[in-house]
């Protein structure tokens, strides 16, 4: 049968590429087969090894213990997530406890290593131990990554960095900040509220000397975190002087400038609505009795996030009841400020 | 020998290499396109141990919209909703978009929500019909319902995008079941790498399996043979096509079920095509377009593990209006995005995974059909010898059952979707008759696809997304 399918071209080529097409298939499940071996075994050795640690490590929270088993390089993923877990359950001795531990299994050189693998988990599992270790070594390896490309493990870097080196981080955020619009402000934000203020101060105002205008509002932002004594004098310059949108509107959203109304009522005519809107909002948390009426000029704007956020902001003044907003409803003329009221209304009922 | 029978025997001859080598290159991709993504399942195999611990990328995660289309009457509505609400995720909305002209499926959602109508105005980033009314559930904040102007699916899913407060946007199908943990394992795409802006799943057979509260517990095959040739062919259709593509970012086709895309992309490309027969191919295919022509870098991610179920037809006409649907939807979005076929910068995608996709799936079922009419014509009228019929059947259906056996082990080793080894025995089986059989029956259905479309579509076929570019 053979020699009669070997003689005939079509037959032939078929019968070798089935051959090589069979091969590669087995190939390829013998290979997954391998796999799931393999991620059986591994496994149920990893949950032992969780069941071994979880109590030796919790012992650790108030006292090293005195023995400690080695932790094989198997192992070490397992391990820094779980020892991550516990360092960030716990405060003060407990987490230098939890350090000197690591340090004694020599943890700081296995997540070194964990590293230089192209497994993500694993790379930011060695990212977020290094932090929390201030392993000094590892800065141009955290330094690079807190410059590539992945959001997460470039974010949990920085914050590493921060861990280790606020002064020194300071300078590498501030370099990439313009590049890095993957970086969400409000985890920014948070990884500078972990540092003293003092440390981040200058160094925001320096930047904010030398940035482009679309870099500022975020800079401004991240002034939040910074001391009111150094950056304060900065915004109000800043608010007076400046035309741009984006900056005004980072500006009244600071915590540092002050929020009377001889600062922001002029920015009610202010040309653009995202300021208008942000006025609206910053009115609804500083207007005294009496001052609504600014807001309910403010209803009556000719863009409707502008009219949304005035009404919201009347209706969550603390003297300004649910039935006062109804009857003001009534009381305007103007349909689009009742429409915006009506919506509301309905929200406020909603809640 | 005559002249003319010179020339039949040569295009026999032809004929017959043409139809062999058209299966051998079929399955031979199809074996290949496995081994590209085998490599990165060791990835995918998250142990027992990992599950234990807590999530490293907690805290990190993107608040999401989840935007429901609803075109036609649909029963589970309002359970399928309820469900949403208990997916593991820290952060996300639900919108459901009613597009149909009777009032069942929002008299479904008032009763089961306890919906008040809203007087939310609509921010139109994407063109999409009028939004006739905005509900929201004293009992759900982080619900909304918007009744519209029918459009179809695609303007469906415009509104929702519309009405979006999140940056990604996840869409899901009234019809899917999910896993709680399904939204957590297909966000993280867009976490680990900021130019994904889309990500789609493989998607399952849910027919005959545990379903508890909307989620599904446990993944067992019912007692429908038409079923498990349906299971084993979307097995095959996801692990030795899309995952292989998507390892280069290529994949052009994705499961509208459920699926995720930034939504500051969808945005940029105008949203979905409203006419598209199916707007999720439709922008699938666009989006690589349009990040083609101008260079960016993106990517578009398949997530290979089970997160996704349907109920699939049970009844042979039901299969072949299913297929019928899907062959006309893969088609319309490649007629209609062909200038990604070889464009500027196309890469991979546009030179590669088009055109076969074309050859395989859009002309696929008819070739199949000239191919085995020829075969079995031939030997009939004694113009094809029993020797190449049979060399043909081992070719098209032998080596169809090897990449499908190949598949549903690949399945069975890393991502255990059924828990019972009879299932797999019985997925096994019912792929020697998928591929002898049932496929070539279900070539059949795909054959309108291949027609134009209906008059009805004709008019709205003439709108296309304004196409903006990014700095607009």
């Amino acid at each position: 049968m053979f020699g009669a399918l070997s003689s005939d071209p079509l037959s032939h080529t078929v019968l070798w590429a089935s051959v090589i097409i069979a091969i590669i298939i087995i190939t390829i499940v013998i290979w997954t087969a391998l796999l799931r071996l393999q991620g059986k075994v591994i496994g149920v050795h990893e949950v032992r090894f969780l069941y071994r640690w979880r109590p030796l490590l919790l012992e650790t929270i108030d006292a090293v213990p005195a023995h400690l088993p080695r932790v094989k390089k198997p192992d070490w993923f397992v391990f820094l997530a779980l020892w991550n877990q516990f360092h960030d359950s716990v405060k003060g001795p407990a987490q230098h406890r939890l350090k000197a531990v690591a340090l004694r299994l020599r943890m700081d050189s296995a997540a070194r290593s964990l590293l230089t693998t192209r497994d993500m988990e694993n790379r930011l599992v060695a990212v977020m131990t290094l932090g929390h270790l201030g392993d000094q070594d590892s800065w141009n390896i955290l330094e690079a990554i807190a410059r590539g490309r992945t959001p997460i493990l470039s974010m949990a870097a920085l914050r590493a960095l921060f861990l280790i080196d606020a002064s020194r981080a300071m300078a590498i955020l501030l370099s990439s900040l313009g590049a890095r619009s993957d970086w969400p402000t409000a985890q920014l934000k948070t990884i500078l509220a972990e540092v003293n203020p003092s440390t981040v101060s200058e160094g925001l105002i320096q930047a904010a000397k030398i940035a482009i205008p679309s870099e500022l509002p975020r800079l401004i932002a991240l002034m939040d975190s910074a001391d009111e004594a150094v950056v304060k004098p900065y915004l109000l310059r800043v608010i007076d002087t400046s035309q741009d949108e984006e900056i005004l509107i980072a500006c009244l959203k600071s915590r540092h400038v002050p929020k009377d109304l001889q600062v922001l009522t002029p920015f009610m005519k202010s040309p653009s609505w995202q300021v208008r809107t942000q006025i609206a909002r910053v009115l609804g948390n500083n207007i005294s009795p009496g001052q609504e009426h600014l807001l309910i000029t403010l209803l009556s704007d000719e863009v409707w996030w502008v009219r949304y956020r005035a009404a919201q902001s009347l209706a969550a003044l603390p003297f300004f009841s649910q039935d006062e907003l109804w009857r003001l409803r009534f009381l305007l003329s103007d349909q689009f400020a009742q429409d915006i009221l009506d919506q509301v209304v309905a929200e406020t009922r909603l809640k | 020998m005559t002249l003319s029978a010179i020339d039949t025997g040569i295009i026999i001859a032809s004929l017959e290499w043409l139809f062999v080598g058209y299966f051998l290159f079929l399955h031979g991709s199809h074996t290949f396109l496995a081994a590209v993504s085998v490599n990165s399942l060791r990835l995918r195999m998250e142990s027992v141990a990992v599950k234990m611990l807590p999530r490293l990328s907690a805290g990190y995660e993107i608040p999401v919209s989840i935007i429901v289309p609803v075109s036609e009457p649909t029963q589970e509505l309002a359970p399928f909703v309820q469900s949403l609400f208990g997916l593991d995720y820290p952060e996300f909305e639900v919108i459901v978009v009613i597009d149909t002209e009777d009032s069942e499926n929002l008299s479904q959602l008032q009763t089961a929500f306890e919906l008040v109508m809203f007087p939310e105005a609509y921010w139109r980033q994407v063109r999409a019909r009028t939004v006739h009314s905005v509900y929201r559930s004293p009992r759900l904040p982080a619900l909304r319902v918007l009744d519209k102007k029918p459009g179809g699916p695609g303007d469906a899913i415009n509104a929702g995008i519309n009405a979006a407060r999140y940056p990604i946007v996840c869409i899901a199908h009234a019809d899917s079941v999910l896993k709680r943990d399904s939204l957590r394992r297909l966000v993280p795409y867009f976490l680990e790498d900021a130019s994904t802006i889309g990500a789609g799943t493989a998607e399952h057979v849910a027919n005959g399996s545990f379903i508890v509260n909307g989620f599904l517990e446990r993944c067992r095959l019912s007692g429908n043979p038409l079923v498990w040739m349906q299971a084993t062919a979307s097995l095959r259709r996801d692990l030795c096509s899309r995952y292989g593509w998507a390892v280069p970012n290529a994949m052009l086709t994705i499961s509208d079920r459920f699926c995720a895309f930034r939504k500051e992309a969808v945005v940029q490309v105008g949203g979905c095509l409203r006419s598209a027969v199916n707007p999720i191919l439709e922008l699938v295919a666009r989006l690589h377009r349009a990040n083609t022509v101008i260079d960016r870098r993106y990517r578009i991610a398949f997530l290979p593990a089970p997160v996704l179920w349907r109920h699939m037809p049970s009844t042979p006409a039901a299969v072949c209006r299913g297929m019928a649907s899907e062959h006309s939807g893969l088609s319309d979005a490649l007629k209609v995005n062909r200038d990604l076929f070889w464009g500027r910068n196309s890469g991979l995608v546009g030179r590669l995974a088009f055109p076969f996709t074309k050859l395989t799936e859009v002309a696929g079922p008819l070739i199949e059909l000239l191919a085995w009419t020829f075969f079995v014509a031939g030997f009939a009228l004694d113009l094809v010898s029993g020797q190449h019929l049979v060399v043909f059947a081992v070719c098209a259906a032998g080596l169809g059952v090897l990449v499908s056996w190949l598949a549903i082990l690949i399945d069975a080793f890393v991502f255990r979707t059924y828990q019972s080894a009879g299932s797999y025995a019985l997925l096994l089986i019912s792929a020697i008759f998928e591929n002898a059989g049932f496929r070539q029956l279900i070539t059949f259905c795909a054959l309108p696809g291949l027609r134009p479309r209906a008059a009805d579509h004709a008019g709205m076929r003439k709108q296309r997304p304004v196409e903006r570019r990014p700095t607009d």
